[in-house]
């Protein structure tokens, strides 16, 4: 089966940061720069705060696109260093982020079988 | 007082480097645990807690495939939220857990440590000899298959294929005793075990012999 992707062009390197919402239990990525990542990894780090929700992680050196937040959605896809990076979901359900060869998407489409990563 | 877990937390990205924010919630002579699995595109090039290098007691460990499983320590880590920094030369998957205890032995924090790959087992089995009846086991499994607990053992995070135990308690006994988890889904792909035992702090620690070995 062939699965209809969108393409974004790859601006970079992403940094973000993520929290969980309190009450929801939703997960929000809020873009940083750089240097405001590589700051959570010094001793006593103040970490960055969201109104109603918790600091749980953060994100150094992600594939950037075009999209309105910057993250590579599922399927879509975007070129970097002469390969192709996929998002889709796997065959456990989770969703993933794959290098392909190039002549594997055609007209925007790739087959979902390269999804089949574990056996 | 005796060894209590102190703290849990996990993430996973595609990047270059994954931060993870743990909490230390109290208690003296803290130790952390740091342990998950990447693709193989690179290896783990360092972790950091509160800006502090943690020390690799496995990395880049593999049987087959695509993935590379790593655990790294950290002795008295303190008590409070930090920072874990993961960072590799590339971009790819990661998946990682951290797990953190009191009351654990500052000079010989771990003991009876051993690490092993599988493709073919539906149950792991580890079977360590404790020195004190209080100390406990920690048992982290990832790669590409999930992990659920089977015998003396609790899983304690359950993430994508990284799952942590632990004896949720003390051992018990200074006999052998076997530790033993279900792995699903054999075939030809496979994961890691890390493990190893926990000792108490104010007991002096013996290296004893261990030994894995795998049920069908």
């Amino acid at each position: 089966m062939k699965i209809k992707l969108t393409k974004r062009e790859y601006v970079g390197k992403g940094y973000y940061y993520n929290f969980k919402n309190i009450e929801t239990g939703l997960y929000s990525a809020v873009e940083c720069t750089e240097e405001d990542y590589a700051k959570l990894a010094l001793p006593n780090a103040v970490n960055p705060t969201l109104e109603g929700h918790v600091f749980t992680s953060a994100d150094g050196g992600t594939i950037k696109v075009d999209s309105p937040n910057g993250i590579l959605g599922l399927n879509e896809y975007t070129e970097m260093e002469g390969k192709y990076f996929v998002v889709g979901i796997d065959n456990k359900g989770n969703e993933v982020c794959l290098s392909v060869e190039k002549e594997q998407v055609e007209n925007d489409e790739v087959d979902s079988l390269i999804f089949n990563i574990w056996q | 007082m005796a060894i209590a877990r102190t703290g849990t937390s996990s993430g996973n990205n595609t990047a270059s480097s994954l931060t993870i924010s743990h909490t230390n919630s109290s208690g003296a002579d803290q130790f952390l645990v740091v342990s998950g699995w990447i693709t193989a595109t690179t290896t783990v090039t360092g972790i950091t807690h509160n800006g502090v290098s943690m020390t690799a007691l496995y990395n880049a460990d593999t049987a087959a495939g695509p993935i590379y499983v790593a655990t790294f320590v950290l002795k008295n880590p303190g008590v409070g939220t930090y920072n874990v920094v993961i960072t590799r030369g590339s971009s790819g998957y990661n998946y990682f857990n951290c797990m953190s205890w009191s009351d654990v032995d500052q000079t010989t924090p771990y003991y009876n440590s051993g690490h092993v790959g599988s493709t073919t087992s539906t149950t792991q089995t580890v079977s360590l000899t404790a020195t004190s009846a209080d100390d406990w086991v920690y048992l982290f499994s990832g790669g590409q298959r999930d992990s659920t607990a089977n015998t003396n053992v609790t899983r304690i995070v359950n993430a994508v294929q990284t799952d942590s135990f632990d004896s949720n308690g003390t051992v018990g006994s200074t006999s052998a005793r076997d530790y033993k988890i279900d792995v699903a889904s054999p075939g030809s792909d496979y994961n890691y075990l890390h493990y190893f035992l926990l000792k108490k702090a104010g007991a002096a620690a013996t290296q004893n012999s261990n030994f894995l070995m795998f049920m069908n």
